[in-house]
């Protein structure tokens, strides 16, 4: 591609789309005073569903003020937007929460839930008692007293203190 | 605010909407994060400046609206340093929404055209879509430019707003509207293979 090609825009569709540029008109305006004249005409050729989408988009921000001034006679124009939504917009309002779209509510409230049933679901398995603290046994402040620990099933321990106890015990089992 | 003043404001913000739409547009944000951020600064128009003389809105909207519309920026510029591995922000919708800027610009060609061009061309679809190519080039380009010289530009052709205007709402002399309008103009005088003045 040319620098011209750059400059000219269309210039580099060739000599085969000659008869296509003779047929039609020129791609773009083709100087700067009738790019701005199309520019100030652009607003008026929005698609209809962007005007429908703007329309609604005032409408909702008309009625929030309409509410705010408690003026409630105002007349809107609810033909594409849902009584249910326009209430849900409403509490929204109410708890100070902006309006937005239902793919963002969708993702925030997605994000939010997976965070709870995370934090309620899965975190208390992940816990362990190995920080739990062991409470201080007796006999470990007592130096000359043996410090053992028979364990005979999961719940009852054996503290042997005495140290002839515990020769009588390595001699005879349990 | 009393019912006639609720209802200047909503003939005001009727008005303006497809404008600010554009100047959104042009600014490459997403038809959803636009529609967003208009909703936005109408609140907080009404919000702080409703009071204000009528003469005084259409310049006071589209400060705020250009305030939103650079913090936007600023965060969805964030957000693609942050999350680089993954595509956020506007990239994926670009496209599809400057056809659909394409479109309307080929409309309002036509439109101002109709009375040199063909009903057949002015309807016609396919020859709309087979040179999208030519508007898509002009509205990157009009995307290129930098945020000073953009927001001169689009405030001066799609709101026609004055020097003094355009200068309240970037917040800076006349003077400097005069120089950034100057620059935009050759950019694209340039791109649209004109001579300069």
């Amino acid at each position: 591609m040319t620098n011209d090609d750059h400059t000219t825009p269309g210039a580099s569709m060739g000599t085969q789309n000659d008869n296509v540029n003779q047929k039609f008109r020129p791609q773009t305006p083709r100087g700067y005073a009738e790019l701005c004249s199309v520019l100030g005409q652009q607003a008026t050729t929005l698609h209809k569903d962007i005007q429908m989408k703007l329309s609604a988009n005032t409408s909702n921000v008309m009625q929030q003020i309409a509410n705010q001034n408690n003026v409630t006679d105002r007349q809107t124009n609810t033909s594409f937007t849902p009584a249910v939504t326009l209430y849900f917009t409403k509490v929204c309002t109410l708890l100070g929460l902006r309006p937005m779209s239902l793919p963002k509510f969708a993702f925030s409230t997605g994000t939010l839930a997976s965070v709870v049933l995370f934090s309620f679901l899965f975190l208390p398995q992940l816990q362990t008692n190995d920080n739990v603290p062991v409470p201080a046994l007796p006999f470990l402040s007592s130096p000359t007293l043996l410090e053992v620990v028979i364990t005979t099933s999961e719940e009852d321990l054996l503290v042997i203190e005495d140290l002839d106890l515990y020769e009588t015990l390595l001699n005879e089992p349990l | 605010m009393t019912k006639s003043e609720i209802h200047k404001l909503e003939s005001f913000f009727l008005a303006n909407q497809q404008k600010a739409f554009l100047f959104c547009q042009y600014r490459g944000l997403s038809e959803q994060d636009s529609l967003d951020i208009i909703q936005d600064t109408m609140l907080q128009f009404y919000k702080h400046y409703s009071h204000k003389a009528e003469s005084d809105w259409a310049p006071l909207f589209f400060t705020v609206l250009r305030h939103k519309l650079i913090d936007k920026q600023r965060w969805l510029s964030l957000q693609n340093k942050l999350f680089f591995w993954q595509k956020t922000g506007n990239d994926d919708t670009s496209d599809s929404h400057n056809i659909e800027l394409a479109e309307s610009l080929f409309a309002a060609h036509a439109e101002l055209n109709k009375s040199e061009w063909t009903d057949n061309e002015c309807k016609n679809t396919e020859y709309a879509v087979a040179h999208a190519q030519g508007y898509q080039k002009l509205i990157n380009t009009i995307q290129m430019l930098p945020e000073k010289q953009q927001s001169v530009f689009l405030l001066k052709t799609i709101n026609e707003f004055s020097e003094q205007h355009i200068a309240e709402v970037l917040g800076v002399s006349v003077g400097t509207v005069k120089q950034h309008y100057a620059r935009a103009k050759k950019q694209l005088q340039h791109y649209l293979g004109e001579q300069d003045d």
